[in-house]
């Protein structure tokens, strides 16, 4: 069989040599034409297959991200048909999805379709930032989106706070490139279980602070990961960039917090 | 093809002629990828394909191919596979495509691709070639995960993420130990497969020069 194959082979290699001289120009040219063509035609049909898959993944991939912020993703649950679980998790627990402005105030659009890096190379005024309800019985979230440099490349993620606004309920954060071991290791959970339960400190240029391994810890402060500086860094100057973003927006929920609380108190005096 | 010739092609590039450690082909991403197992695991496999269907692919067009445009005519084989791996990797197993990052694309970059399409593909028939571009790819993964085992058990007490150092031996927990920071870094990479590359040596005779 194979013997036979390679007979014809040759045959048919020689038949060609005979033809046309697989040196010159001509040929060169148009087999570089040819094969581009073939190139271009595979890949293309390749990633037009692929990309709904590619999207959903994506998709799921935020979703996932947003509801681990919020801190309900169940690891065990997620591993069988965990495309299933997280839509699912997502339309249960997210109650609502809007975008605001520097202001604070509300404005027409997708927040799950927004894309922040996009949004923070626009003039201030006119950004759109994404805000994710979490609500589980009384319990109710906020989750903003983070969006920043690292090392190498972006750093982006997501940050709950507690209904004060002041108290941290959870974090995500991931990364485009940084080095594996060192500075990707802001994705791992031990690094961003720290962040639960900090609080923002509103007078400091930095309302997170992420500081050399080791040293003392306070409400405003978290370990920053060794061998891992710049990409530390990044997560704070994240922190402090995108929440001073979210100000006007934290501002006229906690007043409208504080006036409720105070029509509240009030009832409660005219009872 | 007699199988003898076969097997000798295949067993080669584990040890007389392997990539990484005699060639010395490849050391970027052997520095780049081995800090965890995991991804110098699949960094393996994906490159173990595509310089199998690299090395397939240039073998059957290997008379048809004008000399003056040979190395771009293979570029754009390996470029259009790592492409096509890049891809599928992202659609079915998203995780893993993550994890890897950038370096599936730096496949494109390796110098065994190119290497072994140059030194064997274009001189032999495919069933050879393939083998050769299979075997060369695991002569590879094999020393990348020899490398990542010994950068992750010491570096972050874990195998394939598995903590193996118990956590009770650790300073932070009142014992003894610490994790060793400088073989998570780049520069020790390039030590341990120094010394792979000695051990290799003292043991094999025939790669030693007079």
């Amino acid at each position: 069989m194979e013997n036979n194959s390679d007979i014809n082979n040759k045959q048919d290699n020689s038949a060609k040599q005979k033809k046309i001289n697989i040196n010159g120009s001509a040929y060169t040219v148009a087999y570089s034409v040819i094969i581009v063509v073939i190139v271009a035609v595979l890949l293309t049909v390749a990633s037009t297959a692929l990309k709904p898959a590619q999207k959903l993944n994506q998709e799921i991939e935020k979703k996932e991200n947003i509801l681990k912020t919020a801190g309900k993703v169940d690891k065990e649950k997620a591993k069988t048909d965990k495309a299933k679980y997280i839509t699912e998790e997502y339309a249960k627990y997210i109650s609502e999805s809007f975008v605001v402005d520097i202001d604070g105030n509300k404005k027409e659009g997708d927040a799950f379709s927004i894309e922040l890096k996009r949004e923070l190379a626009k003039p201030e005024a006119e950004r759109c930032l994404p805000v994710f309800i979490f609500r589980n019985g009384e319990q109710l979230r906020y989750i903003f989106q983070l969006h920043g440099k690292g090392l190498w490349g972006s750093i982006w993620g997501y940050v709950a706070f507690e209904n004060d606004l002041n108290t941290i309920a959870g974090v995500v954060f991931d990364h485009e490139s940084e080095t594996p071991g060192l500075g990707a290791e802001i994705t791992a959970e031990i690094f961003q279980k720290q962040f639960e339960s900090k609080k923002i400190d509103e007078e400091n240029q930095f309302p997170i602070i992420i500081q050399k391994p080791g040293g003392k810890l306070n409400s405003h402060t978290v370990d920053g990961i060794s061998g891992g500086t710049i990409t530390s860094r990044g997560v704070q100057q994240m922190l402090a960039d995108n929440l001073k973003l979210y100000k006007g927006f934290i501002n006229k929920i906690k007043s409208e917090n504080k006036d409720n609380y105070i029509e509240m108190n009030d009832k409660n005096q005219e009872l | 093809m007699s199988s003898n010739n076969g097997l000798k092609i295949f067993t080669a590039p584990f040890n007389n002629s392997n990539p990484v450690t005699v060639l010395v082909l490849g050391i970027c991403s052997a520095l780049a990828v081995t800090v965890k197992l995991q991804p110098a695991f699949v960094m393996a496999i994906s490159v173990t394909v595509v310089t199998g269907f690299s090395n397939l692919i240039i073998s059957f067009l290997r008379n048809t191919i004008p000399n003056s445009i040979r190395i771009i005519v293979q570029l754009l084989v390996i470029a259009t596979l790592v492409i096509l791996v890049n891809e599928i990797l992202k659609a079915y197993v998203y995780d893993v495509s993550k994890q890897l990052s950038v370096y599936v694309g730096l496949i494109i970059t390796n110098c065994i691709l190119m290497g072994r399409l140059e030194a064997f593909a274009l001189g032999n028939k495919p069933i050879p070639s393939f083998i050769d571009g299979i075997a060369n790819g695991m002569g590879y993964g094999i020393i990348l995960i020899i490398v990542a085992f010994i950068r992750e058990l010491f570096g972050s007490g874990t195998v394939f993420g598995i903590t193996i150092i118990p956590e009770s031996w650790y300073v932070a927990n009142g014992g003894f130990y610490l994790n060793n920071g400088l073989i998570i870094l780049p520069p020790m990479a390039l030590i341990i497969l120094g010394c792979i590359i000695w051990l290799h040596r003292s043991v094999n005779k025939d790669l030693q020069e007079k």
